[in-house]
């Protein structure tokens, strides 16, 4: 059986279409879904400014230890957005004073981690 | 304006524009998942709405007898006259030009593409990074559910590297396909400057990236056959495991294996050849040819001495679509005498 041209193009033709349409979806999932690098470092953002507020309301200590909380809050999940951004691990030693001592310590060996010096690949 | 784009090329213009948008984006501004998912949706529209068209026009052609004179009974004599009285009209004319992307030199970048996706899927979902990471990577992700009660989705970082790598990847294929089934347009010099414009203003971008003077060249017979996977990079170069910064051609090594290269230049290889033996050719598709070459002489000098960075995707974006018309004129049909 001798397969035509007409046949090859449409069958050609119609596979772009079906793989442009599985694009779309994939764009639209791209859009639904937020990105997580941009999510940790709004989270980590936010977590600063809470952070300064806190060292501005030296005088309530009611206040100050209320926004530390939501500072360290916002700090979890900065984290969680995602782990393995630097800036995170960066910004251990200004959050030193809130963080619960035992995480503290496992942080600043993770961080000790990813920033080391150790053979190269 | 009104003379480039005749209400007739529409389309044309709305892939002129894309071009333009997207070459901008990713050459000034910063790309996020959300602008990426925008410009995957427009153009995917843009190559369904092209696709359409060349659908109707094949079944025209079919519906007018095209097929079953040149194929299946050569002795009709009446298509034969119409055909090549119509075959003289503009539209007719650019409509066979852009059937012939459809053409095996056209579908081997496409197969060769996606054969290339399927191995960056695979090496990003499964993989082979050497026996420290894995195991610091389960003490981080221990770490942050036991910090922040919520356990860290470490394989929808993966998914999301896929899906956004993806759609890079479908954004310069399509630049490249939609470019050739628009090459009829090829002779328009402001077309042509327009496309010129944007792979210099690209490939200035990138060649003005601040690492230029100090970029990292793998010693290659390291490479193993498998890679870490697509973005799997950044955490070994935060962890001073991989060197940084490194040329597009080095990260590809590292992030792909030998195999992802061998994947990524074969086609380009091939095609080069395929360009050469043509440069030798007659006059017209030899200019063809010999512009097509200068195009990809950029963009592999690009591959192997400029920063990796996602302004480089700008300069692919616009180098295929700067190459595309050239490719396709100088794969033209000659009738032989």
């Amino acid at each position: 059986m001798r397969i035509s041209r007409h046949t090859v193009r449409n069958f050609l033709l119609r596979s772009g279409t079906v793989l442009a349409l599985l694009f779309m979806i994939l764009g639209t999932l791209l859009i639904l879904r937020q990105d997580p690098h941009m999510l940790s470092a709004a989270h980590l953002h936010n977590s600063g400014i809470l952070l300064d507020l806190a060292a501005a309301a030296h005088n309530n200590a009611e206040r100050q230890k209320e926004l530390q909380d939501q500072a360290l809050a916002e700090y979890w999940k900065a984290l969680n957005a995602d782990p393995y951004n630097p800036e995170i691990w960066q910004k251990v030693s200004e959050y030193s004073d809130i963080l619960p001592p035992d995480q503290r310590n496992r942080m600043k060996v993770i961080r000790r981690k990813i920033f080391g010096t150790e053979r190269k690949l | 304006m009104k003379s480039l784009f005749p209400p007739a090329e529409t389309d044309l213009l709305l892939y002129c524009l894309l071009l333009g948008v997207t070459v901008f984006y990713f050459a000034f501004l910063p790309v996020s998942n959300e602008v990426l998912g925008i410009l995957t949706l427009l153009w995917s529209t843009a190559l369904i709405l092209r696709l359409k068209d060349l659908l109707d026009f094949s079944d025209r052609l079919k519906r007018a007898g095209h097929y079953d004179y040149s194929e299946q009974n050569p002795s009709l004599s009446l298509p034969q006259n119409i055909l090549s009285q119509l075959s003289h009209e503009q539209y007719m004319q650019r409509g066979l030009t852009a059937l012939r992307s459809l053409r095996f030199p056209s579908i081997f970048w496409i197969i060769c593409g996606l054969l290339f996706a399927a191995w960056g899927t695979m090496m990003t979902l499964f993989p082979a990074i050497p026996a420290p990471i894995p195991a610091f990577k389960n003490s981080l992700d221990s770490f942050v559910e036991q910090a922040t009660g919520v356990a860290a989705q470490t394989y929808l970082y993966a998914l999301m590297t896929v899906a956004r790598r993806l759609c890079i990847l479908f954004l310069i294929g399509s630049s490249l396909w939609l470019g050739q089934s628009y090459a009829y347009r090829s002779p328009s010099k402001t077309l042509q400057l327009y496309y010129i414009f944007l792979l210099i203003l690209a490939f200035l971008v990138n060649f003005a990236n601040e690492n230029f003077s100090i970029l990292l060249i793998i010693d290659l017979s390291k490479v193993s056959p498998c890679g870490y996977g697509w973005e799997s990079l950044n955490l070994l170069q935060e962890m001073k495991l991989a060197p940084r910064p490194l040329t597009s051609a080095s990260l590809r090594a590292l992030e792909l294996g030998s195999a992802g290269l061998a994947l990524f230049y074969f086609p380009l290889c091939m095609n080069t050849l395929s360009l050469l033996r043509i440069s030798f050719d007659d006059y017209e598709r030899a200019a063809s040819a010999v512009k097509g070459l200068l195009v990809l002489s950029i963009l592999f000098f690009s591959d192997l001495y400029l920063a990796a960075s996602e302004q480089m995707t700008a300069l692919w974006i616009s180098g295929w679509a700067v190459f595309s018309p050239y490719w396709m004129r100088s794969h033209r049909y000659v009738r032989k005498k």
